[in-house]
């Protein structure tokens, strides 16, 4: 009944660094779920940037098959890759990002107005998500450098929402923000997954990674690590904020192999284990 | 790396071309002496020539030596090869005979038989005469063929440039010359050395004087020529002169292009390391040892640069002398010039060093603080240029727009240089069309008559009664009496045009006034109304037929011809003065011009006792025109394609700066799903504006001031109001070009986009 976004099939990625050859992504069978808010851990250097972006056409694989809701993406031009870029998947980006010569709202037609033209309706809607996201309409007509690491992140998610994407996916994106600021723009991703968008996010940060509703661990170029959490819910947040130093040592014993993705109602409810279970998970992963 | 190619490519040239500059005096000093040539010539038709004008030149102490010879000497002559043929007065000569003043110098010679060779200068090779090539000579209805036997090195006569050529043929095709063409054409040639060759125009004055000898001699007036050695050293190296001053204008260019680059990359690197300067700022560097780095750096670069530029000048020297030596017909020797790649050199680092410290002066003005933050108060725009959420114009074009106001001064410069290549394109593009295309308003501003037919009649003929009868031929639709006298205004030799009704011409106008009508009356050219500084409504004094008489001025009128020193009066007027005056020459305007061979070839045959020459004039005119046309044509040619090269470099430059510049730009647009080509449009877009901008007010202003600009350059030919016509379809199409060139090249450049991937900006 979970229908499968995108799958990977011996997914290899692999540099070449002064005729010295470095496979980064192994052999990857992988797949993303529709409405999961996928988390992408693992160690610096494991692979999670590169991994995200095969997975959603910004770098072609070196070998390997990726099929998005049923295409292959793995064999197309980078001007096809643009264009199915511009058509299925938003990005944030740790950097943020913003074009830094225009204007808030700018920043986010020139993404949304590349697929419609109705201009008109296309600012409506970006001022009603620039809303949503909590910038209020001062914000709107600054300059990206006129603006705090956190209103512009808001306004990077904007842009990422805009044409409406398959798909969201986001590396680091709070990884440059201080932690009051991060705190909002995680909520906004949470909420924005609870209304079905499909995501997926890199991050080091255990706060960050509780919101998700499925982690995935890499080590080596290979994803040695699954763990089903089931949906986050603002209450239970707020608990687990709590709990989360307390619970910090305890170590779990999740078996990396026998850690099988559970259907997503049923884990919702079991909000006071999500920090153990994911303590417990990282642990076991040798986080 | 392409910028110390372009400080090269700028170094060689000026090196060279400022190099040439420096030589070409003393090598025209230099060829004359060596092959001990004229100072000074003169060339009289045989019965003008009298032994005291010998005698005079002999005496004066000025003067080393002095030798006369009889030449065949033709003005209205026209030579061709093939189809081709063009007007210039002919010089030819004896080959057999000996001469100490500037013996002959044979290049290079092939088997012809002696009564058909004939030697030309050297330059002609340039213009694509080879050894064995027929070379026809038509000279008053006369036609003879020779073959080219070899090439000579001479320091007269030796361009077409000097308006006339030196030929050499073989004692058996000189008789034969004689014997058909001597009365017209056989003169007498005094050749001069002299202690000081800068004083033979001097020598030439105080000649005309004492003997009485004036160019305007005669009707014939075609048929004397006078040459200083100034004048022979203008005409000699002309062409070698605007070879180096387009290199020099040239270099200048690539200099500025240079120098432009060099700011945007001052600017861009100030950009780029904005934070590493706030890092070495806040450990204690001082912003001059920041600024010392960079300039040094760019210095480094240009040094680069200028060194390899001046060798490499040496190594194009062979090539550049071999040019120069079939321009001027003489052999060029070049040299080691220390001095001249010192200057070119430092002139071209100095522009370095000043344009660097200029960019990089910022530095200085940027505190530590905001440097660390990346130079926020950079951004710090007013205005939010073209918003996106309304507006006209598709995505792109906003986009586009957005970037134009980010780089204004960027786009000023553009513009302007867009405008000055325009305008030298338009310009001589108008200037083409007059002399090559439509020649309607060259002719008018000639100053000649340009009838089907122009008769001149025999001497002791009844001129009259021939004339009534001409006019009154079959297809002849008018016919007007049109002549030309000397005469003597100021102290000034003047071509005194004398006709029974002005009004009637089809050529000749006044741009002021009106013409004469009545016999006290007379129109002068511009020029010789500033000669003698009287105008419209004052009176001036005119000496012809050995009598003066006082005229009134009723308009003003443009030559060409006689150097503009031309006056129009009427034939009452002129009998006021010569009461045996007697018009000679008459002009037939047919209802069909195409006929008009069949007219001469008809009217040869029915008055042939009565008519001196018959000549299908605007055939001589266009034999005339040929000579410049080709010129202009090779003018033109050289401004379009550096034009194009202009144009194609700037906007090379400007995009590729563009690009680097905004690599994390082009990064975020592909990463949110912009294609390259919506990218390369986008950025070459940009640019758009300013070439439109730059093209049109280029092309306006060229369209504009071209005849006042024109007038002042052809003032000393005659030309004081000058009135081409603008063609504004050429105008329109060759701004159209610049701009679409333009876009092609910078969407051709953007095409490096290409390599900008959204990943890299992301991985970095
Ligand atoms: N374009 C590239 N060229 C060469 N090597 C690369 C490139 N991109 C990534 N790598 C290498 O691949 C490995 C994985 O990089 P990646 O950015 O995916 O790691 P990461 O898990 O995102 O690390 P971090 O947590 O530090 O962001 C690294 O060793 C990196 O050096
Ligand atoms: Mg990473």
């Amino acid at each position: 009944m979970v229908k499968s976004l995108i799958t990977t099939q011996k997914l290899c990625k692999t540099f070449s660094k002064g005729g010295q050859q470095q496979h980064v992504l192994k052999n990857m069978d992988l797949d993303i779920y529709e409405g999961d808010f996928t988390v992408i851990m693992g160690s610096s250097g494991s692979g999670k940037s590169t991994l995200l972006y095969a997975l959603s056409g910004m770098d072609k694989p070196t070998l390997g098959e990726i099929r998005f809701a049923g295409r292959e993406i793995s064999k197309l031009s980078h001007d096809q890759l643009a264009l199915f870029r511009r058509d299925h998947c938003g990005f944030v980006f740790q950097q943020i990002y913003l074009l830094d010569n225009m204007s808030v709202l700018d920043n986010v037609l020139a993404a949304g107005l590349l697929q419609a033209r109705k201009k008109k309706a296309v600012a409506e809607k970006a001022k009603e998500l620039l809303k949503r996201v909590g910038l209020a309409e001062e914000a709107w007509g600054k300059f990206p450098s006129q603006l705090s690491g956190g209103e512009a992140q808001r306004a990077g998610i904007v842009r990422a929402l805009i044409h409406e994407p398959d798909i969201v996916f986001a590396d680091e994106p709070t990884g440059a923000l201080n932690s009051a600021s991060s705190m909002a723009v995680l909520d906004i991703l949470t909420e924005i997954n609870a209304g079905g968008q499909s995501m997926v996010m890199v991050t080091h940060d255990l706060k960050s990674a509780l919101r998700g509703s499925r982690i995935l661990y890499l080590r080596d170029g290979i994803v040695c690590g699954k763990l089903a959490l089931g949906r986050y819910s603002a209450a239970a947040g707020a608990e687990d904020g709590l709990a989360a130093r307390a619970g910090a040592s305890a170590g779990g014993s999740t078996d990396g192999s026998t850690v099988t993705r559970t259907e997503d109602g049923t884990v919702a409810g079991d909000d006071s284990s999500r920090l153990e279970r994911l303590n417990r998970f990282l642990a076991e992963m040798g986080w | 790396m392409s910028l110390a190619m372009l400080i090269l490519l700028s170094t060689l040239l000026l090196h060279v071309g400022l190099g040439i500059f420096v030589k070409v005096d003393p090598f025209f000093t230099e060829r004359v002496e060596e092959s001990q040539s004229a100072h000074g010539i003169v060339i009289l038709q045989e019965k003008l020539y009298e032994p005291e004008q010998l005698a005079y030149l002999q005496q004066d102490s000025r003067v080393t030596s002095v030798e006369a010879e009889q030449v065949m000497y033709m003005g209205q002559a026209s030579i061709g090869v093939g189809s081709q043929s063009m007007g210039v007065a002919s010089l030819f000569m004896n080959l057999d005979q000996e001469r100490d003043i500037a013996p002959v110098k044979l290049l290079q010679e092939a088997a012809v038989p002696a009564e058909k060779a004939v030697y030309v200068p050297v330059s002609l090779k340039n213009m694509g005469y080879e050894l064995g090539d027929a070379l026809d000579l038509s000279y008053l209805n006369k036609d003879f063929q020779f073959m080219v036997a070899g090439y000579f090195e001479t320091t007269a006569f030796g361009t077409v440039n000097s308006g006339t050529l030196k030929f050499y043929v073989k004692e058996p095709a000189y008789q034969q010359l004689e014997k058909s063409i001597k009365d017209t054409a056989g003169s007498r040639m005094l050749s001069v050395r002299m202690v000081d060759p800068e004083q033979s125009s001097q020598l030439l004055r105080s000649f005309k004087e004492e003997t009485g000898v004036r160019q305007s001699e005669e009707s014939t007036f075609l048929n004397t020529n006078f040459m200083d050695y100034r004048s022979m050293a203008m005409v000699t190296t002309m062409m070698i002169s605007i070879f180096a001053m387009l290199l020099v204008a040239f270099s200048w260019i690539i200099v500025i292009v240079a120098l432009i680059v060099i700011r945007f990359r001052v600017v861009n690197t100030i950009e780029d390391q904005m934070v590493n300067m706030g890092v070495l700022g806040a450990l204690g560097y001082t912003s001059r040892q920041i600024k010392a780095s960079l300039i040094l750096q760019f210095m480094v670069i240009s040094a680069v640069g200028a060194g390899p530029g001046s060798l490499l000048s040496y190594v194009a020297q062979p090539a550049i002398s071999d040019l120069l030596s079939s321009l001027s017909g003489l052999t060029w020797v070049s040299g080691f010039q220390p001095v001249i790649d010192l200057v070119s050199a430092v002139v071209v680092l100095l522009l370095v060093l000043g344009v660097t410290f200029a960019a990089s002066r910022r530095i200085s003005k940027l505190p530590p603080v905001i440097a660390l933050r990346g130079g926020v108060h950079t951004h710090s725009f007013r205005r939010n240029a073209a918003p996106l959420d309304r507006g006209w114009g598709g995505l792109q074009l906003r986009l586009a727009m957005k970037n134009i106001g980010a780089n204004l001064r960027q786009n000023v410069i553009v513009a302007l240089i867009m405008a000055g290549v325009t305008f030298a394109s338009v310009f001589t593009a108008i200037i083409h069309y007059n002399v090559a295309v439509d020649k309607g308003a060259l002719y008018d501003m000639f100053g000649s008559e340009m009838s089907d037919i122009v008769i001149s009649a025999q001497e002791g003929a009844d001129s009259a009664s021939l004339f009534t009868a001409l006019a009154g031929k079959e297809g002849v639709v008018k016919a007007n009496l049109l002549d030309v006298s000397p005469g003597f205004m100021d102290g000034l030799d003047l071509a005194v045009y004398v006709a029974e009704d002005f009004d009637s011409m089809e050529n000749l106008s006044v741009y002021k006034g009106r013409m004469p009508l009545h016999d006290n009356e007379i129109v002068l050219t511009g020029v010789m109304s500033d000669n003698v500084g009287k105008t419209i409504g004052e009176t001036v004094e005119l000496e012809a037929g050995g009598n003066s008489g006082s005229f009134l001025i009723t308009g003003l009128t443009q030559t060409m011809n006689n150097g503009g020193q031309v006056a129009l009066m009427t034939l009452s007027g002129m009998h006021t003065l010569n009461p045996s005056y007697d018009i000679r020459s008459l002009h037939l305007y047919l209802d069909d011009p195409s006929r008009v061979d069949d007219v001469i070839d008809e009217l040869k045959q029915d008055y042939a006792e009565n008519i001196a020459q018959i000549q299908n004039y605007y055939e001589l005119a266009e034999m005339q025109l040929s000579t410049y046309s080709s010129s202009i044509s090779l003018l033109m040619t050289v401004v379009l394609i550096v034009t194009s090269l202009v144009v194609a470099l700037i906007v090379y430059l400007v995009i590729h700066s563009l690009i680097l510049k905004r690599k994390r730009d082009l990064g975020i647009y592909k990463a949110i799903g912009y294609t390259t080509f919506q990218l390369m449009v986008q950025t070459a877009l940009s640019l758009l504006p300013a070439i439109v901008a730059g093209a049109v007010i280029g092309g306006l202003l060229a369209a504009w001031v071209s005849n006042p600009l024109l007038s002042l350059l052809l003032y000393n030919v005659g030309v004081s109001s000058a009135a081409f016509d603008v063609p504004v379809i050429v105008v329109m199409v060759l701004c159209a070009a610049v701009v679409g060139l333009a876009y092609v090249i910078s969407l051709a450049t953007s095409r490096r986009i290409r390599k900008v991937s959204a990943y890299e900006l992301i991985v970095e």
